[in-house]
């Protein structure tokens, strides 16, 4: 099966082909806001005139007109294709390339999400909580001395390659697709805000997870 | 039988979610799905709110116009879309659908002006324009005279400050009318008398001087009618509602007439089109069809719902620009809040 991946949900621009365990094509651009510029170019070149069976995408949380960007072109690439389309939470791939490079024990998965706040979830062998937003100050101190991957000094972005690694067993094993959690998944809420009904779920329709609420984005006070 | 190349157009500079299908210059589809209702509450369109409908809207509205034109998306030449004017987030989602879209079918993409959209549409409805036509768009977003002379655009004016809309909104709202208030002083105005309150004409004395002649300013006359209804108010008169917005309404399509068709003389222009959703108002289409036949100067005006933002203008757009050879944009380009008229069609910079 050869999925194309692609995730935007943080500064990078991510897009991979794969076919089982390997990677035939990938490409990344690092540039919070150039995704629209950036994606079709680089999903152009991934996919290089193959037959593409399934396509992934990240579904954030993330800031949203670059997570938009990405959400919106799976959605038409599937529909023109005539291919199915799912959504995999973009912090699972940032735990996930952790612990494909030997990070162990329960971790923090977390991006940035602007206005001094982060996107997180905490993962044990699968995601145990999450995803919220949250000011770091309103954080419970305990958490702050978990170990953290994605944001920091260096920061860690979600890789395609590693949705569509989780991805690709689900979607062979024919997985379902989470309901659509409508209210949490198009509206959330404002106060840190919490996806958390969404459980282990992995495979989760091709929308975004907001998070937050629209209203909280246009107003602010 | 219609021939012609087979162009899907996809709007979302605003709050509507457009997608249109024509085949050469004929309309096969025009699917609309609206999120007004949600920006109501607030009385003003909330660019995130419009942002996420937008998204959840694409797919199924692009499957139902492929369903209404009983055509398959394989079957496609070319796929056309809003690169601006317009809000960027809700224009993203347009944009992205569309470069997905146009990379997946492997066809060319035309990224073009919302704004010629508006004039270009009305070939939909009443066949070839003339080569060289005077175009008056008037909406909640724009209040613009625009020359099309054969394949170039030019801008003749524009508004300074609200757009002809966005001043029916706020004197709706100052009337205690629901958003979007167009329709409602519309209907309202029917029954008040547009001569009862002599309410100003921005930009039009004599004195008015070169720069602003082809102009619009409607700020002062949102202010002269809240102004007017505070005095009555005070003086304790009873405040005739129709009368106020039958007066405001008459005042709004008395400027916009007389500019465009001094620009159609200056011009030398006999043709006049007038697009965007103000110009679905009685008033506007009545007094322009009376002073137009007076000058001598043949106006079109497209149905309500062609006049309002959609797909199916776009679509036309883009099946113009295929038909001429125009170029299509890089799959790199980048959308656009502000795009003057004289940029049809939007090129990747890379
Ligand atoms: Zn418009």
């Amino acid at each position: 099966m050869i999925i194309l991946a692609l995730d935007t949900a943080s500064a990078a621009t991510s897009v991979a082909l794969v076919d089982g365990d390997v990677i035939l094509n990938s490409a990344r651009h690092v540039d919070a806001r150039r995704h629209a510029e950036v994606l079709a170019p680089l999903i152009a070149e991934v996919v290089a005139g193959h037959l593409v069976d399934a396509v992934v995408c990240g579904v954030g949380p993330g800031p949203y007109t670059g997570l938009r960007v990405g959400v919106a072109s799976a959605q038409s690439l599937g529909l023109a294709w005539g291919v199915p389309v799912v959504g995999i939470c973009s912090l699972d791939a940032i735990a996930h390339a952790a612990r494909a490079e030997g990070v162990t024990g329960e971790l923090i998965a977390a991006l940035d999400a602007r206005r001094k706040e982060v996107y997180w979830a905490r993962y044990g062998a699968q995601r145990l909580v999450g995803p919220f937003v949250n000011r770091i100050d309103d954080l419970d101190p305990e958490l702050l001395t978990m170990q953290w991957v994605g944001v920091g000094d260096e920061p860690r972005y979600p890789e395609a390659s590693s949705l569509a690694r989780i991805a690709l067993p689900l979607l062979s094993a024919g997985a379902p697709v989470a309901d659509r959690i409508t209210d949490l998944a198009t509206h959330g809420t404002d106060d840190g805000a919490t996806a958390n009904q969404l459980g282990q779920q992995q495979l989760l329709p091709p929308f975004p997870l907001y998070v937050r609420r629209p209203d909280a984005v246009a107003g602010a006070k | 039988m219609a021939n012609g190349p087979l162009v899907l157009g996809i709007e979302t500079s605003c709050d509507e979610t457009g997608v249109g299908i024509v085949r050469g210059s004929t309309l096969l589809a025009d699917e609309v799905a609206s999120s007004i209702d949600e920006h109501a509450r607030f009385g003003g369109v909330v660019p995130e709110i419009a942002s996420r409908a937008h998204l959840e809207a694409m797919v199924p509205t692009i499957e139902r116009a492929c369903r209404v034109a009983k055509v398959k998306l394989s079957d496609v030449d070319a796929i056309a879309v809003t690169g601006g004017p317009g809000l960027v987030g809700a224009l993203l989602v347009g944009t992205a659908s569309a470069k997905a879209l146009a990379l997946a079918l492997d066809v060319p993409l035309f990224a073009v002006n919302h704004l010629a959209g508006h004039i270009v549409v009305d070939e939909l409805e009443h066949g070839p324009l003339p080569d060289s036509v005077i175009g008056l768009l008037v909406s909640g977003g724009h209040s613009s005279l625009i020359q099309l002379t054969g394949s170039d655009f030019h801008a003749l004016g524009a508004t300074l400050d609200d757009a002809a809309g966005e001043a029916f909104d706020k004197v709706a709202r100052l009337l205690g009318l629901p958003f979007p208030g167009g329709p409602w002083i519309d209907q309202l105005a029917q029954s008040g008398d547009g001569a009862a309150i002599a309410f100003p004409r921005g930009l039009t004395s004599p004195h008015e001087g070169e720069v602003n002649r082809l102009n619009f300013s409607f700020s002062g006359l949102k202010t002269a009618v809240a102004r007017w209804v505070k005095q009555q108010e005070q003086a304790g008169n009873a405040v005739s509602i129709p009368d106020v917005a039958a007066s405001f309404q008459e005042a709004v399509v008395d400027v916009l007439t007389q500019k465009a068709f001094a620009a159609c003389q200056e011009t030398g222009i006999d043709h006049l089109v007038i697009g965007g959703g103000v110009a679905a108002n009685s008033r506007l289409r009545a007094l322009a069809l009376e002073r137009a036949a007076r000058l001598g100067i043949s106006v079109r005006i497209p149905r309500p719902g062609l006049c309002t933002d959609n797909g199916a203008m776009i679509a036309a757009l883009g099946s113009r620009l295929l038909m001429s050879g125009a170029t299509p944009s890089d799959l790199s380009f980048s959308t656009t809040s502000v795009l003057p008229i004289e940029t049809v069609v939007l090129n990747g910079l890379g």
